[in-house]
């Protein structure tokens, strides 16, 4: 780990500002009627991060944490699909959205939860937790291009729905 | 889908790729300007705008609460062990180039 952490930044901060974020991610991208809860992927991410550490080169805080939300997503990605053998790829599940949450706490909170998880993960990323574009689309794994799309789309939606027409 | 290099043109259509990437501060800068002039000069434009904008406190005040909470148990665990891991075989080496430690030192 010397070797991997060879710039002078603190893992005990990093970690302690980006946990909390990583809890509000997987709580926004998982259906929250799951028997999974966020914690539990964040605690898995957690170790799959810090057996990741072990053989990779860390440069920055930044590409840390821009792989530790790699992991999550990834986790969230899979616990979806298995939640949802109809899922045919990752996002477009707006089945769990808005109107039937039994638990919906807010008109906001709902809004949220009815975009496709593909769009409330770009939009997560960028707007919750700060992320670059590029950093997000590489969290992703998908083209800037397409992240912007999802989140143009994921606005749209937002505002035409606190606006109807 | 590129959003073109160079400043706005004078009358241009702003889109919303581009309103996108001006309020997540991604827009070129020589760009800025050009969006601001046509915010200026279309109210709905900026109301949209505004709207996204708002958006950004609207998620940190949905997840604000999970923000501040204290960390489970389990994660604090998970984090710490990592940390120990991670200075433990630092110190291994050159104390001096190891800022887990020192930042793990209580502030004088």
């Amino acid at each position: 780990m010397k070797e991997q952490l060879k710039n002078n930044f603190s893992l005990h901060e990093v970690l302690l500002d980006c946990v909390p974020k990583l809890r509000c991610y997987a709580w926004a991208v998982l259906s929250n009627n799951d028997v999974v809860k966020p914690d539990d992927l964040v605690e898995l991410c957690l170790l799959e991060a810090k057996s990741w550490s072990t053989s990779n080169d860390i440069d920055s805080p930044d590409e840390l944490q821009v792989q530790i939300f790699k992991i999550l997503h990834g986790l969230c990605a899979a616990r979806l699909r298995d939640a949802n053998p109809s899922f045919d790829r990752y996002g477009d599940n707006a089945q769990d959205g808005g109107r039937g949450l039994p638990d919906k706490k807010d008109r906001i909170e709902v809004e949220l939860r009815a975009l496709p998880s593909d769009q409330r993960a770009a939009l997560m990323l960028v707007s919750f937790v700060g992320f670059s574009y590029n950093q997000a689309a590489g969290v992703l794994d998908i083209p800037v291009a397409v992240l912007r799309t999802r989140l143009t789309k994921a606005r749209e939606t937002l505002y035409r729905r606190r606006r109807p027409e | 889908m590129n959003i073109k290099s160079g400043p706005l043109q004078k009358g241009a259509i702003v889109g919303e790729r581009v309103l996108n990437a001006y309020i997540d501060n991604e827009l070129e800068p020589e760009k800025v300007a050009g969006v601001k002039a046509y915010l200026a000069e279309h109210p709905e434009a900026k109301k949209r705008v505004q709207y996204y904008t708002d958006c950004v406190a609207w998620l940190a005040q949905v997840c604000g609460a999970m923000l501040r909470e204290p960390l489970p148990e389990r994660l604090e665990s998970v984090i710490e062990t990592w940390v120990q891991e991670t200075v433990g075989e630092k110190s291994d080496g050159d104390p001096l180039d190891d800022p887990g430690e020192e930042s793990l030192a209580p502030a004088r």
